[in-house]
């Protein structure tokens, strides 16, 4: 099971067009249950003054259903 | 200067790297392996010789490669796009080389750190190696500011991406979507279930033969607005396509630009892509082959 760190709406709002290193950006998205949240990968290579994404709550990822309406 | 046994101080360490003679009691020097003898402050650099085209050459300086390997692999792959003249062709290239996002990021075909340049930006969760761009298929996109609408005309357009992974996702190895599905450009590739290909159009074109991999070199490509040609590595063909209206949204790598929302995270690794304009067939298999020599030579080949 994949794991992602839990996001509330304001640390969600902190981390949109952030970089969490040099010239990579964040992106926090929704989970199928409408959590924001972002990947491990971002909380484990940020190295800034976003480092508080490492002390965030990890929950297991449920993509949320997109259907590409034609 | 003199010492009280009449000797004189050796030479001190100094700035110029000259060594520390005496430093001990009665004067004399330590043995030669401990003294400061032979160290420098005198370091030289060590400049890659440059590569023989000047292109290849101008990747390499601004995205600071300095592997021998790579290098060559670079020179060799812009010398045989021109030889089989499908440099002129390509708006951009990104042969994902160096391991960093501050190398793979550039694009080849114009090696500048700008949205104009056509070079990358990452965002999400990726993970960069020598083997290439790994997303996670979660939240991660490439956005390579390409437009269809502003860089392409119909029935000149061409995409195609290099995946190191197999598996069975639905995610998107490039897409755009700009309001009307009849813009849509993406690819689904699947290992063995149905994969297809939509290329500005809103009705998709399986990809046949069905891949049992997805591992493999995928390009789709326009040289009218009849007919959409596909080529799965070295395999090609031409199926009826009707091409309908350009995307006015960037085109993502590893994801859909859908209209300004991301969608379809693919989880895929990639070791190359392109845009450009119209191959034909014949270009399809020459563009592959110099691919596959560049992965070859990385050996990162699938």
């Amino acid at each position: 099971m994949i794991q992602v760190g839990l996001l509330t709406e304001e640390q969600k709002e902190l981390l949109i067009g952030q970089q969490f290193m040099l010239d990579v950006y964040f992106n926090p998205i929704q989970d199928n249950n409408n959590n924001w949240i972002i990947s491990i990968e971002e909380i484990g290579q940020c190295n800034n003054q976003f480092a508080w994404v490492k002390e965030l709550e990890l929950i297991t990822y449920e993509p949320k259903i997109t259907i590409d309406e034609k | 200067m003199a010492n009280s046994n009449g000797w004189g101080d050796g030479a001190a360490n100094n700035t110029i790297g000259w060594g520390q003679g005496a430093n001990n009691t009665i004067g004399w020097g330590k043995s030669h392996s401990l003294s400061w003898a032979g160290l420098t402050d005198i370091v030289g650099t060590s400049t890659p010789a440059p590569v023989s085209d000047t292109d290849a050459q101008a990747f390499l300086t601004n995205a600071v490669i300095t592997d021998t390997t790579q290098r060559d692999a670079i020179n060799t792959l812009v010398i045989g796009l021109k030889a089989d003249s499908l440099w002129t062709k390509m708006l951009a290239v990104y042969p994902f080389v160096g391991g960093l996002e501050a190398t793979c990021k550039f694009n080849l075909k114009n090696p500048v750190d700008t949205n104009l340049g056509h070079r990358l930006i990452f965002t999400g969760g990726w993970t960069f190696s020598n083997n290439g761009i790994q997303p996670n298929g979660i939240n991660t996109y490439a956005n390579t500011f390409l437009t269809p609408n502003t860089h392409w005309t119909l029935g000149n357009s061409s995409v195609s991406t290099y995946s190191r992974t197999n598996n069975s996702e639905a995610g998107n190895l490039w897409g755009t979507r700009g309001g009307s599905s009849f813009t849509l450009l993406y690819s689904v590739l699947r290992d063995g279930t149905t994969s297809n290909c939509y290329h500005n159009a809103n009705s998709t074109t399986g990809i046949s033969p069905n891949p049992t991999t997805s591992a493999v070199n995928l390009i789709s490509s326009r040289i009218n607005s009849l007919n959409q040609i596909q080529g799965v590595n070295a395999t090609n063909q031409t199926n009826s396509s009707t091409e309908l209206q350009l995307s006015t949204y960037n085109i993502y790598l590893s994801a859909q630009n859908s209209s300004g929302t991301t969608i379809n995270f693919s989880s895929r690794q990639l070791a190359f892509a392109h845009i450009g304009y119209g191959l034909t067939q014949a270009e399809c298999t020459l563009l592959y082959n110099r691919i596959q020599t560049f992965q070859t030579t990385l050996g990162r080949q699938v």
